[in-house]
């Protein structure tokens, strides 16, 4: 049902319905050149548009404005709804590192059913980088000496944390290993969101703030970070903290039961 | 290549009874390749090859999404001086980075060990990975690298929460 809530599901293998259908979404929207298409939208993150939140700092802040869960939840829910323009009901997919602590098959395969996989990789174009940027983007998995995927008992252990900025900093932490270890694109923030897996990390990391978020709600996000805008997707940070008010949940699966035949048969 | 870094011995100024300890590292430099430090405490004789994470003197570690190059024109990448006072734009995205390892149980190790600290810091990025793979190969000669170190950054603090 169109404008419906979607419910984003773990990375399952290629012929899984739900990833066969974001493989179609994704597929369609690297194909458009204009402001729908992925290509527009990776630049976002990085080249061109820098946008993106890591470390920044916010004259009303005391240290450091803590803005990278709540950017990058907007930042998926703007991709998750373009997808939506391309097929109904699609939802983003969320790749578990610290479970699945590969490449996962959907991902890892160039082709499935002889054509080419557009979870593999993604021909980034920037005319206006210097350089200019024109190429597929490229992984180097797990050739990192030191970066590595947290466990799930670590996981487990951050999410009993208290402080919201320690929970922050921490799952921000885990983050950067994830990106070093995938390595290649994904491990410069220039070129990271043009590789299609990036999208599949920041739904788990966005899946542990949302687990965070029901034990132990949004009460200890400091008040002062409320306000500020998530730039460019016309959000505050107050506007992302609930995700069902955003269309989307996490869950461990969901099935399409089919209802018209019975309704109207 | 990876680089090493040996702070102390100092007074690690601990009580017996904290419940936790943090160590900051604040005003890190994030214009640079993706990297990696692991911390190690009374054990300035660990290196690059020895840093692992099962090594009894490790305490934590840390991880920066670090922007390797330039992708702008000249300038793109320098760091403004004072902000005008109208100007609340957000700041520039390669803004120091602050990293906060929680070492509660290797401070309390260190703590049955003594009143002095000294602390360990062993940064790598992905090359050291191809060089260890590649060590005795004739590599292809290398860009120079637009920094001085890998690991750049202004202060740490120790802290400890009853």
């Amino acid at each position: 049902m169109a404008g419906s809530m979607v419910y984003r599901l773990r990375v399952a293998s290629p012929d899984d319905p739900h990833i066969a259908q974001f493989r179609q979404a994704m597929g369609a929207a690297q194909a458009l050149d204009d402001n729908r298409g992925y290509n527009h939208i990776a630049g976002f993150h990085g080249a061109p548009d820098w946008y993106c939140w890591h470390h920044q700092a916010n004259p009303r802040t005391p240290l450091q404005a803590r803005l990278f869960l709540p950017w990058h939840r907007a930042y998926l829910l703007h991709l998750e709804q373009a997808l939506q323009d391309q097929v109904d009901r699609v939802a983003l997919p969320w790749w578990d590192w610290s479970r699945e602590q590969r490449i996962p098959d959907s991902y890892r395969v160039a082709d499935i059913d002889g054509a080419s996989n557009p979870l593999h990789s993604f021909r980034a174009r920037v005319p206006t980088a210097d350089p200019p940027i024109n190429r597929r983007t490229r992984r180097s998995p797990g050739t990192h000496p030191f970066a590595r995927l947290a466990t799930a008992t670590e996981i487990n252990a951050l999410l009993r944390e208290t402080d919201w900025g320690t929970f922050s900093d921490v799952l921000q932490d885990y983050h950067d290993n994830v990106h070093g270890w995938v390595g290649g694109d994904m491990s410069d923030p220039t070129t990271a969101a043009f590789d299609p897996i990036f999208f599949a990390h920041h739904c788990m990391v966005d899946r542990i703030w949302y687990l965070w978020q029901v034990e132990h709600g949004n009460g200890a996000v400091p008040q002062d970070l409320l306000d500020l805008e998530l730039r460019p997707f016309g959000k505050r940070v107050k506007d992302v903290l609930d995700t069902q008010a955003l269309g989307y949940d996490y869950a461990a699966a969901a099935a399409e039961i089919e209802v018209e035949g019975v309704l109207n048969g | 290549m990876a680089e090493k870094y040996v702070f102390g011995p100092f007074a690690h100024g601990a009580g017996p009874d904290f419940k936790r300890a943090d160590l900051e590292f604040y005003s890190i430099d994030h214009f640079r390749p993706s990297f990696v430090g692991r911390i190690y405490f009374n054990d300035p004789d660990v290196d690059f090859d020895t840093a692992t994470e099962d090594r009894p003197s490790y305490a934590g570690s840390f991880a920066i999404f670090g922007h390797e190059k330039c992708a702008g024109n000249v300038g793109h990448c320098d760091l403004p001086g004072e902000r005008r006072r109208f100007d609340d734009r957000p700041s520039h995205p390669l803004t120091r980075a602050f990293k906060r390892v929680v070492v509660t149980d290797a401070l309390r190790k260190a703590c049955d060990e003594g009143e002095e600290l000294t602390i360990t810091v062993v940064v790598a990025s992905a090359e050291d990975g191809k060089r260890k793979k590649t060590s005795k190969k004739k590599g292809k000669k290398k860009e120079k690298p637009h920094y001085k170190r890998l690991f750049d950054f202004k202060g740490m603090q120790l802290v400890t929460f009853d």
